[in-house]
């Protein structure tokens, strides 16, 4: 709409420069002499006020060639205006082009100055999509972990009757950890308190599509925002420390998060974020397998991880497998698995078989909930693999708690 | 669900078994990694503790910020096995018992049967619902810790799991 005004308003002043510029000077020099400096003043307006619409018209891209555009027009008035019984004037030619470059300059500064400020309310629209996002995941869990949660409390429940007498105090317990946390998820949603006191690390994965308009620095100022406001509103804990060996002064912000970029296929912004805490998280582990270790190296590489981990990560636990790459991508890899819904299985029918596989290979560890004993401590299993050198299989495990809280969204921007 | 007044007595200690469920009321200290490595210098190098662990028992736990209507935030118990290295050193300065959670090292098994004291589970993630379970919460020592620092809850049955008993019988 603005656009199209100044367009107009452009035409009408371009149109009017050349018919006053070309008419005879005794029926404009009364208009003139009013104007400040007179015939100068009017050039300076007539040009500085048509480049200045042109500029609004054609945008900033424009700019240079809108400047010698209008220049030219005053060289060209200027040249033709004898044949007009008008006079070519030298200065009027410099006042020309010296009110073109002002009117150019006037849009320019006028127009950079909006896309910055447009820039900043984009901005504000993904640091609240940020914040919101975190304060679900604190204190809600996805739908699938929730019916995996009672799927196990179900299935020990039902093994009771069926138990050795020394198995029932164990089995006992482990059904209690899932009343228990069944009952502590209902407490958290209705408080608005974060279920677990370790709101962790925040990991955010973020795939920046062709249409984004926001710079990388803009996106991810957004996320330290979002994710700040996040902790404040939703009473997470300080957990993060500035450096880790020597003082580990708490930053007393829970920042900084961790931010993993990548490109994507889409047009839109996808950010996907993980509250990681850390009795699960040390529990993680890599192990550069053999090339030709094939799937049962793979199964029981992460089988001795889960194993070495014990009761310790608040099982029952979420497994995600990085499998390929380097060393550091399979740890990635890893954590980028954690983000799939606990039900869903890998697109390739191999991978899927392979989750099973581990799947079954950590239930046969009878850690149970709590580490209490029983024949299942794993909520689900995820695999994710990338390519890796000829000569190494790397294995990554990123072992989550029961809270494997999660959550994502994609961002088009406030104009989709 | 057997129902537990702090502090216990012997009798009370030595008749609670492996995989017995308690509910605790009464008050117990709180501290965890940072705490711990702390205490346990100050008692290798014979220096008196700014607190007194006799009797005591003490909760591995950091709470979450305090929401303006509660006590205390989202307050779960931390993974033990990283207290193991100092926890028998602990206990022989007069600490009778620790909540945490998940399996804890040989060592610790042994001095909780040579103290004749217990290592009580604690669900773990549960924040939530612990925070409903604290009565009050005072800061007592290394306030420069922040979330870590030393405390003193109020707690009402506050539901644990006997892990170690005191003849060293262990559920892991």
């Amino acid at each position: 709409m603005r656009r199209r005004v100044a367009q107009i308003g452009a035409l009408v002043a371009v149109t009017a420069i050349v018919i006053l510029s070309i008419v005879p000077s005794r029926s404009i020099s009364s208009l003139v002499a009013r104007l400040p400096f007179g015939d100068k003043g009017a050039h300076f307006i007539a040009y500085g006020v048509a480049s200045w619409l042109l500029v609004f018209s054609f945008g900033l891209n424009y700019s240079t060639l809108i400047f010698i555009a209008t220049s030219l027009l005053g060289l060209l008035i200027e040249v033709i205006q004898p044949h007009f019984g008008r006079s070519f004037d030298i200065w009027d030619l410099v006042v020309n082009c010296t009110g073109a470059l002002f009117g150019v300059l006037l849009g320019v500064v006028y127009l950079k100055n909006e896309e910055k400020k447009m820039g900043k309310s984009k901005q504000r629209g993904l640091v609240d999509k940020i914040r919101q996002t975190l304060l679900e995941a604190a204190i809600h869990l996805e739908d699938g972990l929730m019916e995996r949660l009672e799927w196990m409390r179900f299935e020990l429940s039902q093994k009771l009757p069926s138990l050795a007498p020394q198995q029932v105090a164990s089995y006992q317990a482990s059904i209690e950890v899932l009343e228990m946390i069944q009952a502590n998820l209902k407490l958290s949603e209705e408080n608005k308190i974060p279920m677990c006191q370790d709101t962790g690390m925040i990991v955010a994965f973020v795939e920046v599509g062709s249409d984004v308009p926001l710079s990388m620095q803009a996106i991810e100022e957004a996320i330290y925002e979002g994710s700040e406001l996040a902790i404040k509103e939703g009473f997470f804990r300080n957990s993060v420390v500035e450096e880790p060996v020597f003082e580990r002064i708490n930053t007393r912000t829970n920042l900084p998060p961790i931010i993993y970029w990548s490109t994507s296929k889409e047009r839109h912004l996808k950010i996907s974020l993980l509250l990681k805490g850390f009795g699960s998280e040390n529990c993680s582990g890599l192990a550069m397998l053999n090339p030709t270790s094939g799937p049962q190296g793979v199964v029981k590489a992460v089988a001795e991880m889960v194993q070495r981990a014990g009761g310790k990560p608040c099982p029952p636990i979420v497994v995600g497998v990085g499998l390929g790459g380097t060393a550091e991508r399979a740890g990635y890899l890893s954590k980028k698995a954690l983000l799939r819904p606990v039900n869903s299985v890998h697109p390739d029918g191999r991978f899927a078989q392979l989750e099973r596989e581990i799947l079954d290979a950590i239930q046969a560890l009878e850690i149970g909930p709590g580490g209490f004993g029983g024949h299942l401590t794993a909520l689900g299993v995820a695999v994710e693999y990338e390519p890796t050198h000829i000569a190494g299989l790397p294995v990554a495990a990123s072992i989550s708690c029961w809270a494997d809280r999660k959550g994502e969204f994609i961002w088009e921007g406030p104009y989709a | 669900m057997r129902k537990i007044d702090l502090p216990m007595s012997r009798e009370t200690i030595e008749s609670l078994k492996a995989y017995d469920r308690i509910l605790l009321s009464g008050e117990i200290l709180v501290g965890r990694d940072q705490v711990h490595a702390r205490l346990a210098a100050l008692i290798n190098e014979g220096k008196p503790l700014p607190i007194s662990l006799e009797g005591e028992v003490i909760y591995y736990m950091a709470p979450a910020a305090t929401p303006p209507s509660f006590v205390i935030g989202s307050c779960g118990p931390t993974t033990s096995a990283r207290m193991d290295p100092f926890t028998p050193t602990l206990m022989g300065a007069g600490l009778v018992a620790s909540i945490g959670k998940g399996p804890r090292s040989q060592a610790v098994v042994e001095a909780v049967k040579a103290n004749k004291g217990l290592y009580l589970v604690a669900f773990g993630g549960c924040g939530a619902l612990y925070a409903t379970k604290v009565l009050s919460k005072e800061v007592i020592a290394f306030e420069d810790l922040g979330p870590e620092a030393v405390m003193r809850l109020k707690v009402e049955e506050f539901p644990v799991i006997v892990g170690i008993d005191s003849r060293g019988a262990s559920v892991f």
